[in-house]
């Protein structure tokens, strides 16, 4: 309105016009055909900070700007150009300051084409030039952002045409940016995105579902070499004037990926152990979580046989989808690799990791023909250790060729001595189990009954136990005092036991006790005893025998044994009576001739002189003396031993028996000698029956010599811990070894009855000790009777 | 003469000196081993020996014996008696047995009746 009111007035009035030129908001300035100033509005003169009229218009315009002004106002002159619109040039006022002024100019010509005047608009360009300017410096920077962006930045249109494709995605996608823009993004990705993508973008715009923008996920890239990776995909909308514009920004995650994988499979290969009791639970678990966490189809486990020294196969886990897994399974397990040999055994030889990119470049992998038949190329061999050891071969099968990859080889190596060190632990634990397991079947199996005192009660019994203490199941024992179960008679003994136990022998052997059955009924046992400490202390397992049944057979065989030599002593009776018949028939015989020579003596003549029947009566005595002394031997021989036992001092009891026998011993010049140490122990036995046993020895000892000089010998010693050797030698003529002389009735004596030895042996078998003789050097008879220093029964 | 031979010192002196009251001419012996060679015994009209003498069988001394001198009768004494001891003496005719303790007289009859005349 204003501007069609001066117009109005400009045209009415030249004056009013002139004001508005002033007064414009607009910098005007009127210059002649060589930018010589004529005139200028007071917004020009704010502007530009007073410009003189008269001076040149370029004078303070920039320098480098000032050809080119000469340039335009040249071609607006010539006629070349009508006007010139909105050029900047940077214009230096008076006071300094520079101000960016955008020129618009027209010429005004006379009726001969002449140029009049030359019309400038000038509008302050500064804020504008400094807009521009940043927006310049936002481009910049954020290209080089774009640019050195770690992440590949890609952005496309509506239709999914690259647009731009930075230096990272370059790198990452392996595509140069000038290949690629103008291209659907597609070609980045494997199917099915690839195929799917265009229907993505249409069915955003269509219906507005953002599925990725804003989000993000984790998708797969394609390399132009064809190698898919895992990248996250974020994705950001800008809304331009000709349409949205997508920008995604992908990083490359693999490395993630691989160290997420890593944990899986360190996750899933603790799990599989951790879940499994045995190794054989344990070696597929392991290898499926191994190959599933590793991108592996095949996983197959070799153990060293310890003592074959070859590698054999215990294992194998397979991807389901492998049809001819059986096959290569059946293969393997007829393989036993010696150290070094095929894959295996090099892994087992070298200690290390073995990564075969393909097996079929591979001429030590011999089983080759049937992995092939599996489709198998790449490979993997890694050690199982143990302490330092190669105890196993891990090998790993993909059905793709794949690059060595160190980080996974690092980890699996890792895990390699992690589940070295679990087959070993297994192991001893299926030992332990193995040998707790024997043990329980053992004390299952037992016919012994097995009972376990804890703290005095039973804490656990067998089978056996249960049905010798009578009960009915076990828990009519478990829990109560061990005591109650044993005859009262045997408590202290028992408790004394337990305390040897506890305190230091940690097993006693078997002794007899008696056990009370719960019915009461007392049962005759043997039971020995050990110590052990399980995780609740120390107890005591107790092994009891039921020995009713041996010693009723005992008794049995004590009855049979008496029978026996009740029938040996009806067999001696006979020859007892026999040798009586003999032994009294002689010296019967001789006192009846004596006895008939005095008879008719006194019938012949009665008046024969007493003397002459002196001879034969004195005859008779002796005789009758004889007879007397052999009936006391045979009483003797057929007397029922019973011992008196106390203890014996053998020196004095020694020395006492060959006093007796010194006056006889001394009349034939026989040197009669005893030689008992200090120390030997007192012994339980029947001093009566020792005192004839050692009577009998040195008589026949003395005897043997008959005349002297000879020597008889008496020596004690200690034989051992139980028993003592008292032993008698002469220096008689000796005793043929082939002699039995303990026999009966054997007797080289001309007037020896043969009972003498036999009687010795039967008093020394009474008191349980034994009896011998052998020639002594040079000559002579050496007898050794052996006691039991604790006597018959200790 | 009679040869008499026991291991019975008592019996043998009591025997002898029966037979000396009744004029036999005796001559004595413990065992085989104080004889004289078998042959040089001419003069034995009888023989009255022990059965069993330690280190002598008397039925062996009797056998070599009677093997020189198949006419001189053999009385053999015994104290005992065992079915061997019977078996052999019914095999051997030739022998007489007295068994201990026996009469003087039931040995004075047999050696009357066998051959010797008193005081021979």
């Amino acid at each position: 309105m204003t501007q069609q009111r001066s117009s109005q007035d400009a045209q009415a009035k030249p004056e009013r016009y002139r004001e508005l030129f002033e007064l414009a908001p607009d910098a005007y300035v009127v210059t002649d055909a060589h930018g010589v100033v004529r005139e200028a509005n007071r917004a020009a003169h704010v502007l530009l900070g007073d410009h003189p009229i008269g001076t040149a218009f370029d004078a303070r315009i920039a320098a480098d700007q000032r050809l080119s002004f000469q340039a335009r106002l040249g071609d607006l002159q010539a006629g070349r150009a009508e006007q010139l619109k909105e050029w900047v040039v940077s214009y230096a006022r008076p006071d300094d300051k520079s101000v960016e002024i955008s020129l618009t100019a027209n010429v005004r010509r006379d009726s001969a084409g002449q140029v009049v005047e030359v019309r400038w608009l000038l509008r302050d360009a500064t804020q504008r030039k400094r807009v521009a300017d940043m927006l310049y410096d936002v481009a910049a920077r954020a290209r080089a952002i774009v640019e050195t962006a770690v992440d590949a930045i890609i952005t496309i249109d509506a239709h999914g045409i690259i647009q731009s494709f930075n230096t990272a995605a370059e790198r990452m996608f392996g595509y140069r940016a000038d290949e690629v823009v103008g291209q659907n993004v597609n070609l980045l990705m494997p199917a099915p995105d690839r195929e799917r993508h265009d229907e993505y973008v249409t069915r955003y715009l269509r219906t507005g579902e953002k599925r990725i923008i804003g989000i993000g996920r984790e998708v797969v890239g394609l390399h132009r070499n064809g190698r898919m990776f895992p990248i996250g995909l974020a994705v950001s909308e800008t809304r331009l004037r000709d349409g949205p514009l997508f920008t995604g920004i992908v990083r490359d995650i693999s490395e993630r990926k691989r160290h997420e994988q890593r944990q899986a499979a360190q996750y899933a290969v603790t799990h599989a152990l951790a879940e499994s009791a045995t190794v054989v639970e344990a070696i597929p678990r392991l290898l499926r979580a191994i190959c599933e966490c590793g991108g592996w189809h095949v996983g197959e486990m070799w153990q060293v046989d310890r003592e074959s020294q070859r590698l054999r196969w215990c294992g194998m886990w397979h991807d389901p989808s492998l049809g001819a897994a059986a096959a290569f399974a059946d293969s393997s397990r007829s393989w036993a690799f010696a150290r070094g040999d095929g894959v295996p055994g090099q892994v087992w030889a070298s200690g290390r990791a073995c990564w075969l990119t393909d097996i079929a470049a591979q001429e030590s992998f011999v089983r080759l023909p049937v992995a092939h038949r599996l489709g198998l190329r790449a490979a993997l061999g890694l050690p199982i250790r143990q302490a330092g050891a190669v105890t196993g071969v891990l090998l790993f099968f993909s059905t793709e060729e794949r690059e060595p990859d160190h980080d996974l080889l690092d980890l699996l190596e890792s895990l390699g001595s992690q589940i070295g060190d679990f087959v070993a632990r297994k192991r001893s634990e299926e030992a332990l189990e193995q040998s707790k397991d024997r043990y329980r079947r053992l004390v299952d199996l037992s016919p012994d009954a097995i009972l376990v005192n804890k703290d005095g009660r039973i804490a656990f019994v067998n089978n056996v136990g249960v049905r010798l203490f009578g009960a009915h199941g076990v828990d009519e024992l478990l829990g109560r005092p061990v005591l109650d179960l044993f005859h009262r008679n045997y408590h202290a003994a028992i408790e004394q036991r337990i305390q040897q136990l506890l305190h230091g022998s940690g097993a006693v052997p078997f002794i007899e006790e008696r056990i009370v059955r719960l019915d009461g009924k007392p049962v005759d046992v043997e039971v020995a005893a050990a110590t052990f400490s399980d995780d609740g202390g120390p107890a005591i397992q107790v092994v009891l025998r039921d020995i009713t049944e041996r010693k009723r057979a005992a008794a049995q065989l004590l009855e049979l044994e008496q029978l026996a030599q009740q029938r040996e002593r009806l067999a001696d009776i006979g020859a007892i009576t026999a040798q009586i018949v003999h032994d009294l028939g002689n010296p019967l015989a001789a006192v009846s001739m004596h006895a008939q020579l005095i008879l008719r003596r006194a019938q012949r003549s009665s008046d024969q002189p007493l003397s002459s029947i002196l001879k034969p009566a004195d005859r008779i005595v002796a005789e009758v003396h004889r007879l007397g002394a052999l009936i006391k031997e045979f009483m003797e021989f057929s007397r029922e031993q019973r011992l008196d036992l106390k203890p014996v001092n053998l020196g004095r009891f020694l020395a006492s028996v060959v006093e007796l026998w010194r006056p006889l011993a001394s009349a034939r010049a026989i040197d009669l000698a005893l030689s008992v140490p200090a120390d030997i122990p007192t012994v339980v036995a029947d001093d009566e029956k020792l005192h004839r046993v050692f009577e009998n020895l040195i008589k026949n000892a003395v005897e043997a010599i008959e005349q002297g000089p000879g020597r008889v010998e008496i020596a004690a010693s200690v034989l051992d811990e139980e028993r003592v050797r008292v032993s008698v030698s002469d220096t008689g003529p000796g005793v043929s070894e082939s002699v039995e002389v303990f026999r009966l009735f054997e007797t080289t004596k001309p007037q020896g009855s043969g009972l003498g030895l036999a009687i010795v042996k039967q008093l020394v078998s009474a008191h349980r000790g034994g009896i011998g003789f052998a020639a002594a050097r040079p000559h002579g008879a050496i007898f050794h009777v052996d006691l039991r220093i604790r006597g018959p029964f200790g | 003469m009679v040869l008499l031979m026991d291991d019975d010192d008592a019996f043998r002196g009591a025997l002898a000196d029966n037979l000396r009251e009744d004029g036999y001419a005796v001559v004595d012996f413990s065992g085989v081993h104080e004889l004289p060679p078998l042959a040089k015994l001419t003069e034995v009209k009888a023989v009255v020996t022990d059965y069993d003498m330690p280190g002598t069988d008397g039925l062996a001394f009797a056998e070599q014996f009677h093997a020189v001198h198949p006419d001189t009768p053999i009385i053999v004494v015994t104290a005992y008696s065992t079915p061997q001891l019977e078996a052999d003496l019914a095999t051997r005719t030739y022998l007489s047995v007295l068994r201990k303790p026996f009469d003087y007289d039931d040995l004075h009859e047999l050696l009357g009746q066998i051959v010797l005349p008193a005081h021979c």
